[in-house]
């Protein structure tokens, strides 16, 4: 008789592979709720991506990840961050040239959702600071996530919420489409950027200072106009403090 | 109050919170609520907060996998003992099967043979957890499929020597027991007699679904439908025995409106009430 270890690595194996003999008699049952079951989780984060290639395909491309990577922890939240970069790789991705980074946009989504609480900046440790500001690092939301892609991936979301209309996508942009995620109370929030306060919040996120972040967000955009986006910013509460070094 | 409560799901939230109709507990998947850098905010948490103040919670783990041949994993018993602290569940339970293997987690509740090698195994894993967790924890008969030659205990005697040994209590998924025993040849009424009348402290009833599988009539456990009338009888026979024991309505697919499971739990507690004594709360006549 195989040993406990042998009877679950041999499963294992099986549900993981495609096809082959089961080990026992109902083994199918398993396989069929393992793949099925993970099948569905990868849907609901990617609700998006569901609904632009439709169920078939969705489970043909869910059901070859889970296989390719199964997962590594019993919760299933995270589950599907390497997705989209897997996405990429497949031919529905050369068809559908936005697919992979609409992906990235919805595990950016997922992640914001279920990130850590953190209380917003208190706008008068900004003003105590005073000129100070300038050298000052501040502080991100940790449910904070950058999206960049040449396609408008935050116009294809949206239009396909399920309480969005069935108007056409207009694929055209001016450039590439900078968009920040950001969950800063109980609403995951996805807010498109210029590039300049994009260039911006991505200084700042990296640590560096706000006369740095300056610099980097005018190479970007000559009129760019700090004070207007910095209030922006303020305003949606993506920041949860400033300090100085 | 009565002795039945449900499985909080998200679109139940809202209505739970402003009807708050009466339930004697709220049960929640631990993973739902766990996991490493993410997990600890956003609004499921809050969710779970604010019902946490209305209702006593029990806490049902579907991922520690107590009969893995692997060592338990450590991270996974920290976070649920975390999430434990943090919420204060009246009951922890987890199940008597496995579902990770060198690090890979398998999202199913897989059975093990009932060796007597095995029993040793499960008996460390559910001290270890308990140690953990500092406090007994549950642990649920599951639903069977697979019959392994190598087994030499019956299911009914290898659950009650666990909870003799380690201390743990029983979760008795009577819907498991009524699947199994069509399944896999169990005798039902066999396996209540053959638990410690005091070891049972929660009680599951769930729907299943018979389906045909390789050209084997086979019911499966799928938590999608409402209980059967075989069900409720076994549930009957299980409160007989074991008395009028807290009770969960367990539905995880097709999730129906919240006066639909509201009137499920209303059905277990005029069982309980027809048997015991007592009232039923008004909140449960939807």
């Amino acid at each position: 008789m195989p040993t406990l270890l042998e009877r679950q690595r041999g499963l294992r194996d099986w549900v993981l592979a495609a096809g082959g003999a089961p080990p026992l008699a109902n083994a199918g049952l398993h396989r069929d709720n393992i793949l099925g079951g993970l099948a569905t989780v990868l849907a609901a984060s990617f609700p998006v991506l569901h609904r632009l290639v439709g169920e078939a395909c969705f489970t043909g491309l869910a059901q070859a990840y889970v296989r390719h990577q199964p997962p590594r922890e019993a919760p299933l939240s995270r589950y599907g961050t390497g997705f989209p970069a897997w996405l990429a790789g497949q031919e529905v991705a050369r068809q559908l040239p936005y697919l992979a980074d609409v992906a990235r946009l919805e595990a950016a989504w997922t992640h914001a959702y279920h990130a850590p609480e953190a209380d917003p900046l208190d706008p008068a440790a900004l003003t105590a600071l005073g000129d100070a500001v300038e050298d000052a690092a501040w502080r991100l939301h940790p449910s904070h996530r950058f999206i960049t892609s040449p396609w408008p991936v935050d116009r294809i979301w949206r239009a396909n919420q399920p309480d969005a209309g069935d108007g056409a996508v207009d694929l055209g942009t001016d450039g590439d489409t900078h968009l920040l995620v950001v969950r800063p109370a109980a609403e995951v929030l996805l807010i498109r950027l210029r590039p300049g306060a994009f260039a911006l919040l991505m200084a700042l996120g990296a640590g560096l200072s706000l006369s740095t972040a300056w610099n980097n967000a005018l190479a970007l955009d000559a009129d760019f106009d700090l004070e207007h986006e910095l209030t922006g910013l303020l305003a949606v509460q993506v920041f949860t403090g400033v300090e100085l070094p | 109050m009565g002795i039945t409560g449900i499985g909080l799901k998200a679109r139940h939230t809202a209505e739970l919170l402003a009807g708050r109709p009466g339930l004697r507990f709220l049960e929640v998947h631990a993973e739902n609520y766990m996991g490493a850098a993410m997990g600890s905010g956003g609004p499921a948490h809050r969710w779970l907060t604010a019902l946490r103040a209305l209702y006593p919670l029990s806490i049902h783990g579907v991922g520690l996998s107590l009969g893995g041949a692997e060592p338990l994993d450590t991270d996974h018993l920290a976070d649920l003992a975390a999430l434990v602290e943090r919420y204060q569940p009246e009951w922890v339970s987890e199940h008597l099967a496995w579902c990770r293997i060198d690090g890979t987690y398998l999202n199913d509740l897989l059975p093990i043979p009932y060796t007597t090698a095995s029993l040793s195994l499960v008996a460390d894993h559910i001290d270890q957890t308990q140690t953990a967790l500092r406090r007994r924890i549950l642990v649920e008969n599951p639903s069977s499929y697979m019959a392994f030659p190598e087994s030499d205990w019956p299911e009914a005697a290898f659950l009650a020597e666990l909870a003799r040994r380690t201390g743990c209590g029983i979760l008795l998924d009577v819907n498991n027991i009524h699947v199994s025993a069509h399944n896999v040849g169990l005798d039902a009424g066999a396996y209540l007699a053959a638990l410690p009348a005091n070891a049972v402290e929660e009680i599951h009833v769930a729907g299943h679904e018979p389906v045909t599988h390789e050209g084997r009539a086979v019911l499966l456990d799928t938590h999608g439908a409402p209980v059967t009338a075989a069900v409720w009888d076994l549930y009957r026979q299980a409160l007989t025995r074991f008395g009028p024991v807290p009770t969960l309505v367990e539905r995880d697919a097709n999730i129906p409106p919240l006066a639909e499971l509201l009137a499920e739990a209303a059905t277990a507690d005029g069982i309980a009430v027809t048997l015991f004594g007592g009232e039923v709360p008004d909140a449960h006549a939807a």
